[in-house]
Parts: C-alpha cells; structure tokens; sequence
C-alpha cells in the first residue's frame, strides 16, 4: 500500500505506506483519515529534504520501530552513528527540522549526535563560525558566563 | 543561524548528548543559546563541602536555577542557603549525604532542614539517605511520608528505634514501588500485623540487623504484587520452609527475580525452585547451588532471562552448558567455568544473550599444538553466534583454581576473528589472559578487537596488557601501545586486579575472588524515572554491582574465621 506527500513546493511522493510511518506525524494523520487515497500535505518541508528524508526512511525502513532507551546515558552514545547515518547527516540542518515536525525521533536523533559532536571540543567562537551565528554578548558579558560556570566544568 | 539551531527541543536533544564544559562553551555563544543551554547544567547539581578547589555558585545563581534541578545531592546544609534548598520543587530525586555538622549547628535542624525542603513536596519520586551518622528524626520520617509522588526510597545505616520502625513501615507501605534497605539497625520490631505494602515491586533487604531473618520473611509476605525479592545477609538461617510456603501459596504471586545471597544448601535451594511458580531472574552466588538445584532449575527454564551462580563451588561445567542449551529466552549468564568438550556437544539456544561472564578452559591433549588450537576455535565460533551479546567475559576471576586450568587462548591464531559478529559489544574483559601473550600477539589481539567492534566502551584486562607493543622491534619506543589504542578509539581501559578473598562456603571451600571492578559508577542509578513501571532490578547491569557486597562479605569472613581459631 501507497500514500502520497506532497511537499510545501508541490511535488508528489509516491512512498510506501510503511516507510512513511516511520513518522509519527504521517502515521497519526493515516489514523485519523483512516482508509483515503488523498494526498498528505507537508507545508513545512520541502522537495529537497523530504526526498532525503524519505532516503533515509527506506534505509531504517525494517529497524524495529522503537522508544529510545531513555536509560543509558545519552552522553556516553554519541560516537555511535552508523557510517550511512553520518554520510547522510552531512546535508544540511534542514532534516533536523523536518525530523522534528514529521516526529521521526531516531532522524532527529542522529541530527543531534551530529550537531553535537560538531560541537565537542570547540570554543564559543569556533561553535559560532561553524553554525554561523551572531554574537550578540560583550567580552564582558561571555567572561562572565565562564566565571559563573566555573563550579560545573568537568575537570 | 540555521533555523533549526534556534529551536528549544532541538537544542535540548543536543545539550544530551554534550558534556558540562561544551554546555559551558554554547552558552557563551549568543544570548538564546544561554537560556535554552543553561538548563541542562544544573539538571544534576550537588551541594557539595566547600573545598578551597571546589567554588560553589553564588547563592541568586542558585536561586535562579533551582527549579532546573532534577536531581540533587546534599553533602552539607548551609543554613545560610537554606532559601534556595526551599526552591527546588522540581526535583526528581534527592539523595542526603551529609556527614558533618558546622560549629554552632545542631543535628536535629540538619534534619528538621531537609524534612522542611521536602515537606508536601509534589515531585519527588526518589530520595536516599546515605550513612548519615547521626540518628534520623521522627519528624522527617513523617514528612516522607506527605510526599506524595514517591515511590524510591533507599536508606543506608539508618537507626531505627521501635517508634521510628513503625513510621518507617508505614511510609514505606504508602506508595513505595521500590525499597532498598542496606545495613539499616532495627531495633527488634513486632511486625505491625495488618501492614501490607500493597504498592511495592522491588524489595531489597540487606544486611537489616535488629529484626529477625523470620520477620524480613513476615516483610516480604506482605507485598502482595512484589516482582524482585534481594535479599543479603550475613548471618542467620533462612526458614526455608517459610520461604518455600510464601512462594507457592500465592503470596507473592508476580514474585519473578529472586536474588538470594543467604546462606544456602543445594537441598534448600532445590526446595525454593520447586515451591517457585515461575522464576525469570536467578542470583545465587556463593551458594551451594548444585545436581539437585539445577534438577528443580529445569522446570524454569523456559522463562529463565537471569542467571548468576558466580563462586558457587557445586556448579559444574555440564551444568552451564545445559542452561546455555536449554533456555532460549537466557540474557545474562555469570557463572565459573565451561569446558570446550561439553561446549561441543549441543548448539546453544540462547540466541538473544547479551550478557556471557563464564570462564572457559580447553583441555590440552598430549601436547598437540594443532589440535589445541583447533579447539580453541570451536569456543570462538560458538561464541561468534551470539550476535546480540553487549557483555562479554570469557576468563573466570577464580585465580587459585586457574592452575588446574587451561583456559582459551585469545589470539587472532586461536580463533578471536571469530568474533566478528559481535557488532553490539559494549565490554569485553579476558582479564589475564592476555598476560602470557607472546611477542606482538596480544597487541595484535586489541587491534583487531578496536576494529571489529565498534561499539566498544570498556576494555578489562590485567595492567600489564597496556604497555604491549606491537611485535618486532621492542625498543622502539615510539611505538604505540595498547592505551595509546584504546585511547584513540574512545575506549575506556579497566584493570583487572586479582585479589585473594576468602569465602566460606558449607564445604568450608576457600576461593580466590574475582577482583571484577564495578563498571558503573554506583552514584548513577542507570535508569530514568519515567522508566520505573519497567526498570529491572535484577538486569545484567545489577550482577555487576555484586562486587561490592562481596568485598564486605569477604571481610565479614575474614573476621567470622578468624574468632573461630
């Protein structure tokens, strides 16, 4: 069984009804309508992501659908990303954020490890030029950040 | 900035998985990030002595964050922050360490302190009490007793008098789902008659002195929907016909994990697994456990996950290797010794083991090296099928036994690349094995280990294996060792330290310990607390922390033996 997508710029997605349940987002929505050949609009995400979004959900497509075990340590966990998750991470932030509005938790899962593991290690300055972001504080103001800090940095 | 690096959730999801000083470095990045990072700091925080080293955060920097605390430790109670200790009404947990009293302060309002902070609290669903050495006061126990989300309570060294047992008993029969009860002083209680505890799952009495090994029994008939019974004692004899009475009359009908570290013979124990309706999780380790226990052991085996029968002197290889080919839904197994000539004879079902801690030994047959190793190999592609093993110990700690022994070899010659499928293997320990590794071989041994197993955290071996070199040109001292290895690929290196221990069992057989160090660390409780409904006491995680217990309970024996003579 089939359904179609159709992302925010208007293309259609033939997938298999499996591989889309893979969100948690699509899957609901199929609940809701119930048996209906009509189209799932995604106005959030584009022809771009969600053609890499529907990649990667064909790759995973006989993952056992699970909770993530809340219980180990996240920390600990973030070195293990499978060589085809991290090949295909390095697209672009955009399949963070469609991970997160279709609700496909292990996607969004191995964006963060990847975002996270960009962020190891970095000062505040390099984190900046890697995401390109603003610095919007004084020298005064990052020092005191650090200062006030001090007592929680893991030696 | 990326649109998905401004969002709170996603932001979150990345702070899991970064340390406190990458924390620390996003939230000197830009303003929005310092509020959505800041949070996470203090998800964990302890207010800990101050020590000149240690600088503590000022008391608004507390005040603001107080409702990010999740879990919280208090070593010292300042009454000069006792504003911000009021504040935290988000905790989850909370666990009270405090051992010293400041000058000009007074014990009881330490305690009248913490039972204010925790008073009508709305949150709380743990609280520990750690060897606190001055005694517990009425007043906190019945503040407990108004927290009306708790269900963890773990007390260690606590004095219970007649009045406060009572109140104890009563607070743990509310809502208690766990209770964890360790060296706590009792003072010889009547068991209050119409006391049932209704909610509780998991019961861990250990080393309770004060009230009678009779009454802790009288405790555990009364909680009616109990999944796990622990239960540690260094003196006293079980009333195994009570016992074997609370089982099989339907008292503790969901009574499934049993983890029995008393004093046990084989008879006994055979006369608990037959009185047992269903038994999933086994832990008798130092017990008598033998033909007759592993006789009423098979009515169990369909449904056996757990097995622990470590330093249990009765238990032969045959008997490993029928659990290993008998129960199919096995996950964790720790026991002494297997030998390849009973390995052989039948395929394990097994197929789902995540955890294997079993010593294992090839018989050498006249001296003939081609065979040996032929041998070994067979071991090797037996424990290749384990594909979803997460834990695995292939040497037994039993130092004084190994000279009867010959345990495998592991070295790519003897068969270790048939390991390969074990993709998901988190630890692997051979303890000593590799000690006696010649030239290169034992480097080469990790290499191939670091390669093929990705997932690898923890590396155990003896000290000596991390100064080996790969083969060839010993003085080269540029050459990388085996931590240099493991360092660049993560891995956090164990020493295996093999130390003497006594331990006394009915043959009055002496052993040599297992000197397995905790893997965990034991502050981290391991599990999330919207995961209580399914957190297993009695997983493989738990057997690991045996060691501890042992080490008194060694030292108890030590003592025992010594006023005998």
């Amino acid at each position: 069984m089939t359904v179609i997508l159709v992302s925010s710029d208007n293309q259609d997605f033939k997938v298999d009804k499996e591989v889309a349940e893979r969100s948690i987002l699509i899957k609901n929505m199929l609940e809701d309508v119930g048996e209906s050949d009509s189209p799932i609009p995604l106005p959030n995400v584009t022809a771009a992501v969600l053609t890499k979004v529907i990649e990667y959900c064909e790759h995973h497509r006989n993952d056992p659908v699970q909770v993530p075990e809340e219980t180990d340590d996240p920390r600990k966990r973030s070195n293990d990303i499978e060589e085809w998750d991290m090949k295909f991470m390095q697209v672009d932030h955009e399949i963070i954020l469609a991970a997160n509005y279709l609700d496909i938790k292990p996607l969004l899962d191995v964006g963060c490890k990847t975002v996270a593991n960009i962020i190891k290690g970095k000062t505040p300055e390099e984190i900046r030029k890697a995401f390109n972001i603003v610095n919007d504080f004084t020298p005064e103001e990052e020092a005191q950040i650090k200062k006030e800090n001090e007592w929680a940095e893991d030696r | 900035m990326d649109k998905a690096l401004t969002l709170p959730e996603i932001l979150a999801c990345i702070g899991n998985r970064l340390d406190n000083n990458n924390i620390i470095s996003c939230m000197q990045v830009c303003k929005s990030w310092r509020s959505e990072f800041e949070p996470l700091l203090w998800r964990s925080f302890t207010f800990g002595q101050l020590a000149p080293k240690e600088p503590r955060p000022e008391l608004p920097l507390l005040q603001k964050n107080a409702l990010h605390i999740r879990q919280l430790v208090i070593e010292h109670m300042d009454p000069t922050f006792q504003s911000f200790f009021m504040q935290c009404k988000q905790l989850d947990e909370v666990r009270f360490d405090v051992q010293e009293v400041d000058k000009g302060d007074d014990e009881d309002q330490i305690w009248g302190r913490f039972s204010d902070m925790i008073d009508n609290h709305g949150r709380l669903r743990k609280i520990v009490i750690d060897s606190v050495p001055w005694p517990i006061t009425n007043k906190v126990l019945e503040t407990m007793e108004r927290c009306s989300k708790l269900i963890v309570l773990e007390t260690k060294d606590v004095e219970l008098d007649v009045a406060k047992t009572q109140l104890y008993l009563k607070l743990c029969s509310k809502n208690l789902k766990r209770l964890s009860t360790y060296t706590d002083y009792y003072d010889h209680p009547e068991f209050p008659n119409d006391l049932v505890f209704q909610e509780m799952r998991y019961l861990d009495i250990c080393h309770a002195t004060g009230i009678s090994m009779d009454k802790q029994l009288t405790w555990l008939s009364r909680c009616p929907n109990l999944i796990s019974f622990r239960w540690e004692a260094w003196v006293g004899l079980v009333d195994v016909a009570k016992l074997s009475t609370i089982l099989s009359n339907g008292a503790c009908p969901n009574l499934t994990a049993l983890h029995l570290i008393v004093a046990l013979t084989d008879e006994e124990i055979a006369q608990i697994l037959e009185a047992a309706p269903r038994i999933e999780k086994l832990s008798l380790p130092r017990t008598g456990f033998g033909a007759r226990s592993i006789a009423a052991l098979r009515r169990h085996f369909p449904t056996l996950r757990d097995i622990n029968l470590q330093f249990c002197s009765k238990v032969t290889s045959p008997m490993v290797q029928e659990i290993l080919r008998s129960c199919a839904n096995l996950q964790s197994i720790s026991a002494e010794a297997l030998n390849r000539s009973d390995i052989i004879q039948q395929p394990w079902a097994c197929k789902g083991l995540q955890m294997f801690d079993v010593g294992i030994d090839v018989v050498e047959e006249n001296g003939d090296y081609e065979l040996l190793m032929t041998h070994y190999r067979d071991v090797y592609q037996r424990l290749g099928q384990l594909k979803e093993l997460d834990y695995l110990s292939i040497c037994s700690g039993n130092q004084m036994d190994m000279y009867s022994r010959n345990p495998i070899k592991v070295s790519l010659e003897a068969g270790l690349d048939e390991l390969a499928p074990l993709t998901k293997l988190t630890f692997f320990s051979c303890k000593t094995l590799l000690d006696s590794s010649e030239d290169g071989e034992g480097f080469e041994a990790v290499e191939w280990m670091v390669e093929h197993w990705k997932k690898l955290e923890t590396f155990e071996a003896s000290g000596l294996v991390t100064a080996m070199v790969p083969g060839g040109d010993e003085d080269d001292i540029l050459e990388p060792s085996v931590m240099d290895l493991l360092k660049d690929h993560g891995i956090k290196f164990t020493e295996f330290i093999s130390s003497p221990r006594g331990l006394y069992d009915e043959d009055a057989d002496f052993y040599e310990g297992d000197g397995w160090t905790d893997q965990e660390d034991n502050d981290d409780y391991g599990y999330d607390m919207d995961d209580f409904e399914t957190y297993e006491h009695f997983g493989p995680i738990d057997f690991s922390s045996d060691d501890e217990y042992a080490d008194q309970y060694t030292q108890y024996m030590h003592f025992a033996m010594m006023g005998l003579e």
